[in-house]
């Protein structure tokens, strides 16, 4: 901008503003987990964090709310945040999505969703045009789960049984890619819940270390139980493949997936439209561009398993 | 001249903006046209620079994914180990983020490696793609960029083939998400609000920093930018809307390999901001300009009419009658010599008026004199001619009384020898007479002689006052003849003062005498002129008599003065002098103040008689009472006066 242009606007924004200022009250958010919005959870890190890099304060301009994992309290504190009559509703993981789709008609929603077909589940006409009020950032791309089951035999060939960590509220579609890829495989293959402690090491009890792998599949609201299923790999000496790159440090061998920074940095820039009018029925979903791949040599060492080159040759970073 | 009048100050004010205005407008239009054209210009050669450089950044990211893929082409990769194929698609893909699936088609037409970033890897699978467009498009022009797609409707692709090299050659088929075009294109800084975006061939939107407008597989064609762009006709730079409405200057560059199309647009208010810049510039010079242009013209023209308007104010106070009034302009020019000349002009009528003024004082004063000399002769012919026929008169009843008093005095000289003549007939008759009867007669005889005495004494009194007043009536009848005047005065004055003594024995009184000696012979009438001087002096003497005072000292002065055609003769008291209501009665007949008896009044009406009528002269007097009086005679000299003495 000119410097005349900025001495014209200057003046003109100062008279402008207190008008607006009485007209408009701030922006109100509704921040929805399905499970956690603990200061450990990745998606509430960053897309809050970006929110509130955007001048919304918590409590004042922004609400976070978590469903616990719990369809009934999901259901509760989804009615919390409508109560406080938002401008727009973030809604990260497949449960909270599809609750705050249904729950409240006419509320733009923005979700934020690595499971489910938008289109599929009917919460947009098309991709391009959502057409009603819910849009965001949906990867649904099931084959990551065969993928993943492709990586973790090539760091460790000789595995002949996966266990898959399955959170049933995100759906079956990546459990069906995921299970049809070990068949095709010769694989037998077990799942269990993540958000059960026992589940997991009971699974892996009864199997020959060398012989069994463990594939996450996406589970929203898991960053905080990271801990307690890398410890379980670790006892058991399996090898595990996890959907996020930046999961990988815990136990977990190897992470494939979206670089989350980059893709729901995103989100905040939808919310951002809409409160700037845009009719979220306009706005496309974007599905993300970048991926990244993370190896855990530490791990693989300690289970003496060879990294071959081709991982290497992908990994676009290695901890050592 | 019609409307309201301007003032000479307001008319020079006017010409000299009009013309500073006018000169400013049209040297301000040339250059502002001159710089509009340069600017324009310059604004249509950067657009066209960066739509340039913007496309060269987009053909760039696609020359760069063309030579990453252009490792996987070398002859002998047909023969590498599927292995090593598929390690070097791996580091192909982990070295351009832009490609999402990867494959490697053999000479036959027959998929052997498909790798993908979101679907497990694909060895050997065998599929014929000998009649794919990519195999056939490659193997035809060894580099094959395929049409954009829209994954889903949403997400831009663009397969890009490439043929190995050899005999009989594989394909390397990458599929290219667009989206990552987006980074280069917000990368592209087109001024401050400026963007570029890219299209296909087809006018579709392959890449715009608003990445909906592409999610959107928006289509372009329409805008008549893209449109004609697309046909390759028209400017490279033109005005046009924006995607959002806009007024924008949109310009152009095409990728030839790709037959895409790079716009770069740009706010036509920023692209110009230099041009309206260059416009604001001068219009505030102009503006500048005039207002200088105003001080300068209100400056000058008070400089000039200042002196105009002192000038003006100048004749009209001259005009009001201050001649004094001069003009200072303080300059040296026009104005300043036409004040000199004014003042000037000013000068010579201030002082023509000045001996104009003396003049018409001279005159006056002049006139005034001369009234007063015309009514003091009038005075004077009015007091001589009252004096004269009071004269008249006085000689008048003299002559009548004159005859009964003969009668009374005559008979009364007869009755007293009548009463001799009784008293020496009784001294006949002596003793016959009763001594008692006798001295009863001589008794009555005795009282009648007495009152016969009376009467004869005051006859004779009588007869004395009525030759006095038949003294006015007796001019011409003596003669006149040459005196020395001198002579004269001693003798009259020798004669008054033993009169006096005779009278009074105690008198004494100073007698000073101041003659002119060259005053010599003139001609009068030496009785009547000794008749003045006596009673001139009897007055001084009497007033002198009357005037009391511890070491009073009488003193009379006689003067005489010749002068040209006259002589003048003083007489001077230090008497009682006369107080101012006797003073106007003196020369009337028979105005006295001495005591009934003593005086009759007639001696200075006498005087006067003499003295102005029967000498032609003045009869003057000059007192002040109770200090001084001064009796002046002015006698005219020579026989000039004899026709008017005849
Ligand atoms: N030298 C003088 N000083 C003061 N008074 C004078 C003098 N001469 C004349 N007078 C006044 O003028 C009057 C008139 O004078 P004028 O000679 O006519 O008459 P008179 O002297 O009074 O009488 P007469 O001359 O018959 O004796 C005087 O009565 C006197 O009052
Ligand atoms: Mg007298």
């Amino acid at each position: 901008m000119t410097p005349r242009r900025t001495a014209l606007a200057l003046p003109l924004a100062w008279l402008a503003r207190p008008a607006r200022a009485q007209l408009r009250r701030p922006p109100r958010v509704g921040y929805l987990h399905s499970v956690s919005i603990g200061p450990a959870n990745n998606a509430t890190r960053l897309i809050v964090g970006a929110l509130k890099a955007r001048g919304l304060v918590e409590g004042q301009t922004i609400f976070l709310r978590a469903g616990r994992g719990e369809p009934a309290i999901l259901a509760r504190v989804l009615d919390e945040l409508v109560a406080i009559d938002p401008d727009v509703l973030v809604a990260v993981g497949a449960p909270a999505v599809l609750a705050a789709a249904q729950h409240v008609r006419r509320l733009p929603v923005v979700g934020v969703d690595l499971e489910t077909d938008p289109v599929a589940a009917g919460l947009a006409t098309s991709v391009a045009r959502p057409g009603g009020h819910v849009t965001g950032l949906f990867l649904d791309q099931p084959s990551m789960a065969a993928k993943w089951l492709d990586l973790l035999l090539e760091l460790a060939p000789t595995v002949r049984h996966v266990v898959f960590i399955w959170d049933a509220m995100t759906g079956p579609h990546q459990l069906h890619a995921a299970t049809a890829q070990a068949m095709r495989r010769r694989l037998t293959s077990d799942v269990v819940n993540p958000f059960d402690p026992d589940a997991l090491p009971s699974a892996l009890a009864t199997r020959t270390p060398g012989t069994t792998g463990v594939v996450m599949l996406t589970a929203p609201g898991i960053t905080e139980h990271l801990p307690r299923i890398g410890v379980s790999l670790r006892a058991a000496r399996v090898p595990g493949v996890t959907f996020l790159p930046n999961f990988v440090g815990h136990g977990f061998a190897m992470g494939y997936g979206i670089d989350q920074a980059h893709y729901y940095a995103r989100a905040a820039a939808i919310v951002d439209r809409i409160l700037d009018g845009d009719d979220p029925g306009a706005i496309p979903i974007e599905r993300p561009t970048r991926f990244r791949f993370a190896i855990d040599v530490r791990i693989t060492d300690a289970l003496g398993l060879v990294v071959p080159n081709t991982l290497l040759a992908q990994a676009d970073e290695v901890l050592e | 001249m019609s409307g309201p009048t301007l003032s000479l100050a307001q008319r020079l004010t006017l010409a000299f903006l009009g013309l500073v205005a006018a000169v400013l407008l049209v040297n301000g239009s040339i250059s502002m046209w001159f710089a509009y054209r340069e600017a324009t210009e310059a604004a249509v050669r950067v657009e066209q620079e960066k739509a340039d450089a913007a496309a060269e950044r987009v053909a760039q990211f696609i020359a760069e994914l063309e030579q990453q893929i252009g490792w996987t082409t070398r002859a002998d990769w047909a023969r590498v180990p599927m292995e090593q194929r598929r390690y070097d698609f791996i580091r192909l893909l982990r070295q351009a983020p832009a490609i999402t699936e990867l494959l490697f088609v053999d000479g036959g037409g027959h998929e052997r490696l498909r790798l993908s970033r979101l679907e497990p890897d694909v060895l050997d699978s065998g599929t014929d793609l000998s009649a794919d467009p990519r195999f056939r498009g490659a193997r035809e022009n060894r580099v094959w960029y395929g049409p954009v797609t829209f994954r889903r409707g949403s997400e831009p692709y663009m397969p890009v083939a490439m043929a190995h090299a050899g005999r009989n050659p594989g394909v390397t088929i990458a599929d290219v998400n667009l989206k990552l075009i987006w980074e280069v294109i917000t990368a592209i800084r087109v001024g401050g609000t400026g963007y570029a975006f890219v299209t296909d061939a087809a006018g579709r939107l392959v890449a715009h920093p608003d990445m909906s407008l592409v999610l959107r597989e928006t289509d372009l064609s329409r805008l008549p930018q893209v449109a004609s762009a697309i046909t390759g006709a028209g400017e490279r730079v033109r005005t046009a809307r924006g995607l959002n409405g806009r007024s924008v200057l949109s310009a152009h560059a095409t990728i030839p390999r790709l037959g895409w199309l790079v716009f770069v647009e740009q706010p036509t208010v920023e692209a110009l901001a230099p041009v309206y810049a260059a416009a604001y510039q001068t219009l505030a010079l102009l503006s500048l300009g005039v207002v200088l242009a105003l001080g300068a013209g209100v400056f000058l023209a008070r400089r000039l009419t200042g002196p105009i308007r002192a000038l003006q104010a100048g004749a009209e106070r001259v005009g009001q009658g201050d001649l004094t009034q001069r003009i200072d302009v303080g300059a040296a020019d026009e104005i300043g010599t036409l004040a000199l000349r004014f003042n000037e002009m000013a000068a010579r009528i201030q002082e023509a008026q000045e001996t104009l003024e003396a003049k018409v004082e001279d005159r006056t004063r002049e006139l005034a004199q001369s009234l007063d000399e015309l009514r003091a002769a009038q005075d004077r012919l009015v007091q001589t001619e009252k004096l004269a026929s009071l004269g008249q008169l006085t000689a008048g009843i003299a002559h009548e009384i004159k005859n009964p008093l003969n009668f009374v005095n005559n008979f009364a000289d007869l009755s007293r020898e009548l009463i001799e003549e009784l008293s020496s007939t009784m001294e006949k008759a002596g003793p016959a007479l009763d001594p008692a009867l006798r001295a009863d007669v001589e008794e009555v005889c005795g009282t009648l002689r007495n009152n016969l005495d009376k009467i004869t004494t005051h006859g004779k009194r009588a007869d004395s006052i009525v030759r006095n007043m038949l003294a006015h009536s007796r001019e011409g009848k003596s003669e006149r003849r040459s005196v020395e005047l001198n002579a004269l005065v001693e003798e009259a004055l020798n004669l008054a003062w033993h009169g006096t003594r005779a009278e009074r024995p105690g008198f004494n009184i100073t007698l000073e005498k101041r003659l002119d000696a060259g005053l010599g012979q003139v001609q009068i009438f030496p009785q009547e002129l000794t008749r003045v001087l006596l009673n001139l002096f009897g007055n001084a003497f009497y007033a002198v008599q009357n005037k009391e005072g511890v070491g009073f000292q009488p003193h009379l002065l006689v003067t005489t003065e010749q002068r040209s055609g006259s002589v003048v003769v003083r007489v001077r008291d230090n008497g009682t002098g006369i107080p101012e209501p006797v003073r106007t009665r003196i020369f009337e007949p028979f105005f006295t103040t001495k005591p009934p008896g003593q005086g009759t009044g007639l001696g200075l009406s006498l005087s006067h008689d003499i003295v102005v009528r029967q000498h032609g002269g003045e009869l003057a007097v000059a007192t002040e009472p109770g200090a001084w009086t001064e009796f002046t005679i002015t006698l005219p000299r020579g026989p000039v006066l004899e026709g008017r003495a005849a």
